[in-house]
């Protein structure tokens, strides 16, 4: 399941459909159980069998097929069926069959049901322990333990040896080829989006998201999380600098936090332009360590750079001390979990670690001069928060970015400056005053806060697929 | 008895994502978060499932209106303070319990326990996706406001289902 939202780039509403097809699994499940027999489970078990042993390389080549043509709804129907729906419908239709074949008798006060339910529940419970304390499980070993646990049900249902053979005979085949399937399913699937790949170089699920790092034709190398391209072409580059270089530049040796690591491109660029300390900030170490182990770049010094491994929330909820700059190295507000850090009390939460003058920079997801609704809801709060705001917007971007903050000690001249030396001549400043009247043509675009979280539900799937290319 | 096991789903939904986005909020993303709310809502049912015991409804919905806003306040109060996990877990166990407890409760009344898993997982079902949008459109304040509602239907669902018939 952590699989299917990459399929199709991972917003919420592919989450929550991933999440509803699940649900309505069970109870197809639940409901189809009251009509199979013995035959009929068996019949479908071994019909899920052929699919598990499909999984996950069939939902990457199957959607491949449907994206080489754009139909993106399409592809994610049958991963929706294959990888959601058809897997929980089996274990939910098996659970009231296992009572009915069970020769016990109801003890007073102590319905039977309630035991058979309990020991699922223990058996939920064991699957999720043991992908939680072995995270650093490779995904081929976990998806082998998955399908043995399956073969052992299978035992189980048909009470026969060969069956349990052959079965362990297909669970060696499938650790044998998994990593091969694995790898061509995904460069598959990236090239059916239109991108020029040629190999896949790592993959991994993580507790946050689908990490895919491939590389193309030139030996360049290109981070996906959950669909999403985060790394490997010059528009990240200068993402990097708007969002890290240029505030740095901007103020005096400043101490700077980078929430979000990915290559540590934004760290780089924030010590390049006289940063004197750096913290880069990442909740998912999976991408940090991929980050440091499959992306091109000199090690960051240590004396002026450490990583830390957290919730940037949390890290900024429990950190007492100030910093001069925190730049927001992150994606849009499309996921929940990404557009808690766009809301009006982040934003306060942030300004409170902000030394007097200090920055906060902002990626605005879309281009402000054209009222994007994602970007004006971002700049409309960040000026219900801050004093002074300042918008960037380069064409080479593809999108603005904001620095934002109280009594900051330049002025648009200096950033103007700053953009010249960079190679940035041609992109456009707009100061405070500016930014408000621009604002007024973004139809009375609400503030992102706790109270209006509505900004995924309204994001646009062609707009995100534009801003990749 | 149906309408009963599917408001129980429904009530169940809305206190367990309801907690696991206040703590995704007030105390951190990480993905400690979700697993502590998964696994305390898991070992609580299991408790709940193998005691011998049952509780009445409307036991059941106060125990998870306690448990809920005994968390929010909390957090409210000590907002990204790791040393309370312990607490919140214990909360959430609690009503994880209701939930074992409630099962035992509908099993014991309704001969067909697929029907009981079926009716509650639909009514869960409704509830997760009103959770989702409540959220997404309302935010907070729908945290704030729906448990209660939740347990209020539920209750008005468990009295109709007791009322004599005519």
């Amino acid at each position: 399941m952590r699989s299917i939202p990459a399929l199709v780039v991972g917003t919420e509403i592919v989450l929550f459909f991933v999440v509803f097809a699940y649900f309505a699994g069970l109870s197809a499940g639940y409901f189809v159980s009251g009509r199979l027999g013995t035959r009929g489970l068996r019949r479908l078990a071994l019909a899920q069998w052929a699919t598990h042993l499909t999984l996950p390389f069939s939902l990457r080549w199957i959607a491949g097929l449907f994206l080489r043509d754009n139909h993106y709804a399409a592809a994610l129907i049958p991963a929706l069926f294959l990888g959601s729906f058809w897997l929980c419908l089996f274990y939910s239709a098996l659970l009231p069959l296992l009572l009915e074949r069970s020769k016990e008798a109801p003890a007073p006060g102590n319905p039977p049901f309630a035991r058979f339910y309990g020991a699922e529940v223990l058996g939920t419970l064991a699957g999720m322990a043991a992908i939680w304390f072995f995270p650093s499980l490779p995904a081929a070993a976990l998806m082998l333990l998955y399908q043995c646990v399956f073969v052992l049900i299978l035992h189980f249902l048909f009470g026969s040896r060969p069956i349990l053979c052959a079965g362990l005979a297909f669970c060696g085949l499938y650790a044998l080829f998994f990593n091969r399937l694995e790898a061509a399913g995904v460069l598959y699937l990236y090239r059916s989006r239109g991108y020029d790949l040629s190999r896949t170089i790592y993959c991994a699920d993580t507790p946050y998201q689908r990490l895919e790092i491939l590389e193309d034709q030139q030996g360049n190398r290109h981070i996906f999380l959950d669909g999403h391209r985060h790394y490997g072409t010059k528009t990240l580059s200068d993402f990097n600098f708007f969002i890290a270089g240029l505030p740095a530049s901007l103020l005096e040796a400043p101490a700077a936090v980078i929430v979000g690591s990915g290559s540590f491109g934004a760290a780089r660029q924030a010590l390049r332009a006289g940063a004197r300390h750096v913290v880069s900030v990442e909740i998912d170490p999976a991408v940090a360590a991929a980050g440091t182990r499959w992306l091109p770049g000199p090690p960051l010094p240590r004396d002026r750079w450490r990583l830390v491994l957290d919730d940037a929330k949390h890290f900024f909820g429990r950190r007492q001390e100030t910093v001069d700059l925190i730049g927001m190295d992150i994606a849009g507000p499309f996921q929940r979990q990404l557009a808690l850090l766009y809301t009006a009390e982040f934003y306060r939460l942030a300004k409170s670690r902000l030394t007097a003058g200090g920055l906060i920079s902002v990626n605005l997801s879309g281009t402000f001069a054209l009222q994007d609704p994602v970007s004006c809801r971002i700049v409309r709060t960040l000026l219900d928060v801050f004093g002074d705001i300042f918008v960037v917007e380069d064409e080479k971007s593809s999108g603005g970015f904001a620095l934002a903050g109280d009594f900051t000690r330049f002025s648009k001249d200096d950033v103007r400056r700053v953009l010249d030396s960079a190679g940035y001549g041609g992109a456009a400043v707009w100061d405070r005053p500016e930014v408000e009247r621009r604002y007024n043509a973004c139809a009375g675009a609400r503030p992102i806060s706790l109270k209006h979280m509505d900004v995924y539900l309204k994001h646009r799937r062609r707009k995100l697929a534009a801003e990749e290319r | 008895m149906t309408r009963t096991a599917f408001a129980g789903g429904f009530l169940f939904a809305v206190v367990q994502f309801s907690y696991y986005l206040l703590l995704e909020w007030h105390l951190s993303s990480a993905w400690t978060s979700y697993a502590a709310v998964a696994a305390a809502w898991l070992s609580g049912t299991v408790i709940g499932l193998a005691s011998r015991r049952t509780a009445a409804p409307g036991i059941l919905a106060a125990v998870n209106l306690a448990a809920y806003y005994c968390l929010w306040g909390t957090a409210v109060l000590f907002p990204f303070d790791d040393r309370f996990l312990p607490l919140y877990m214990a909360a959430i166990a609690m009503s994880g319990a209701s939930a074992g407890f409630f099962f035992r409760w509908c099993f014991l009344r309704m001969a067909d326990a697929r029907g009981v898993l079926f009716h509650e997982n639909n009514g869960f079902v409704l509830g997760w996706v009103l959770n989702f949008l409540g959220y997404s459109l309302y935010g907070y304040s729908y945290l704030l406001a729906a448990p209660a509602a939740a347990a209020l239907l539920f209750l008005a669902a468990v009295k109709f289902h007791s009322l004599p018939r005519p």
